[in-house]
């Protein structure tokens, strides 16, 4: 006869993260290593998607894992690493970009991508299926950055990150009613943008047609 | 029902968050209104788009940035650990020797303000050379030296003494206060240093000896130098 035990899985998914968090401790730095490697992503990205600037992104990504090699070993374990790093992200990008009232940048994130960024994903792709994403992106990152930022997060968080709610509200400390408004109102104020953004476009293309050859 | 509600109820309809009552109700509105329903299509384009945006690879250089920022990180932090390991006796900064550093750091800055309202509640410094020791070329030289805010001038008799002081101030000696630019100078040379604390742009050392002696390390003004009380 087999026992049959129930064990709570997040006994098991928090350990690594305490290890990872006990090793650092003890000065073993390959378990930086790891955190920088399983983040370092994720960080850039969400830099990236808050500042609107590539080359913003990698300053903030460096003053965040200073910060996070700094307080690592203060980690308690109350929730994952993953919304913990969020956490840290999320509040240096605010107070940076609120500093420099950092709204509309001069250099669209689209543009520098094109240039010097990578796109992960592009490798299978034919040229067209790959212009046609890129023209995508551009006309996204631009009108996301017209979002206010509370709004511009809590999107950026549900849409591209993929969090459920319930994990949006541990990230921003905020009630689940409140994620629910904030995603609501940033995904309105991105429609809107998006379709003047539209607009003008076919203005413009018409424009073009008119031109005499 | 107001935009803003509507926007609400149409975002969480596409997430799946529309539960008991509210989804029954969205449902019928979606039935039977047209622009709900031409709603709901912009929407879901909108979050169609942001899915699939793609993830940007970070730049090949932000790993060796990285690194460099912690590598200068770390080596700052230890040579804070080493003023403060020194003073407290002690490798690694505790909780206990931070919050003591604190309180000894305003003590001196308490003291000094109260030094600079009055004479009679100042506690000046001199200093004499050590006929001993060997004096380095910098502090021969010198005929003053600023310490912080204070002005010491070098005696003919060897004695460097704070301007303006009496003799009987000059008795009550008890801190030394050092320029930051020697002060840093000294660390980088003499990361071994014991007893100093950084505080601001300044170090701090306040160490009596038992035979009433200030002493002040020769490694910190080029040259051993000693307080009289």
């Amino acid at each position: 006869m087999y026992a049959v035990t129930t064990v709570d899985p997040r006994l098991f998914s928090s350990t690594p993260d305490l290890d990872l968090v006990e090793r650092h401790r003890y000065g073993d730095a390959a378990a930086f290593e790891e955190v920088y490697a399983r983040f370092v992503s994720l960080v850039y990205n969400l830099c990236l998607r808050m500042s609107g600037s590539a080359e913003e992104a990698e300053d903030l990504t460096q003053e965040i894992f200073l910060r996070i090699h700094r307080h690592l070993a203060r980690f308690n374990g109350k929730s994952s690493l993953k919304t913990w790093v969020y956490r840290i992200t999320l509040n240096y990008c605010r107070s940076k970009l609120a500093v420099k009232k950092h709204r509309y940048p001069t250099s669209p994130l689209a543009e520098e991508c094109e240039e010097g960024g990578v796109h992960l994903t592009d490798q299978g792709r034919g040229p067209e299926e790959r212009t046609l994403a890129r023209d995508t992106a551009r006309h996204v990152g631009i009108a996301l950055r017209q979002v206010k930022p509370k709004f511009r997060e809590a999107v950026v968080l549900r849409d591209i990150e993929g969090m459920s709610y319930d994990e949006i509200a541990e990230v921003l400390g905020v009630r689940i009613g409140t994620v629910r408004s904030r995603i609501a109102r940033g995904r309105e104020r991105l429609k809107v943008v998006l379709e003047k953004m539209n607009i003008e476009s076919q203005n413009a293309d018409s424009q073009t047609m008119e031109i005499p050859a | 029902m107001r935009q803003e509600a509507r926007a609400e109820l149409i975002s969480a309809y596409l997430d799946n968050e529309l539960q008991g009552e509210d989804a029954e109700r969205f449902q019928k509105l979606l039935a039977e209104d047209e622009s709900v329903r031409r709603e709901v299509e912009g929407m879901r384009s909108v979050v169609s788009n942001l899915r699939h945006l793609e993830r940007m690879a970070p730049p090949p250089t932000l790993d060796h940035h990285v690194a460099r920022r912690i590598a200068l990180a770390g080596e700052h932090r230890s040579l804070l650990d080493r003023i403060e390991g020194g003073l407290a006796g002690v490798q690694s900064p505790s909780n206990n020797f931070l919050m003591f550093a604190l309180v000894f750091a305003l003590a001196i800055i308490v003291y000094l303000f109260s030094a600079h309202l009055g004479k009679d509640s100042m506690v000046p410094v001199v200093f004499e050379a050590d006929p001993q020791a060997p004096i380095v070329e910098d502090i021969e030289n010198a005929t003053s030296v600023l310490m912080g805010s204070r002005l010491f001038l070098r005696h003919k008799d060897g004695r460097w003494v704070e301007d303006g002081l009496s003799e009987q101030d000059i008795a009550a000696a008890q801190t030394v206060q050092v320029d930051s630019a020697v002060g840093r100078e000294l660390l980088e040379h003499h990361p071994d240093l014991k007893g100093l604390t950084l505080l601001g742009d300044a170090i701090f050392r306040l160490h009596e000896g038992e035979d009433g002696i200030i002493e002040l390390r020769a490694s910190l003004v080029h040259g051993p130098v000693h307080g009289g009380l």
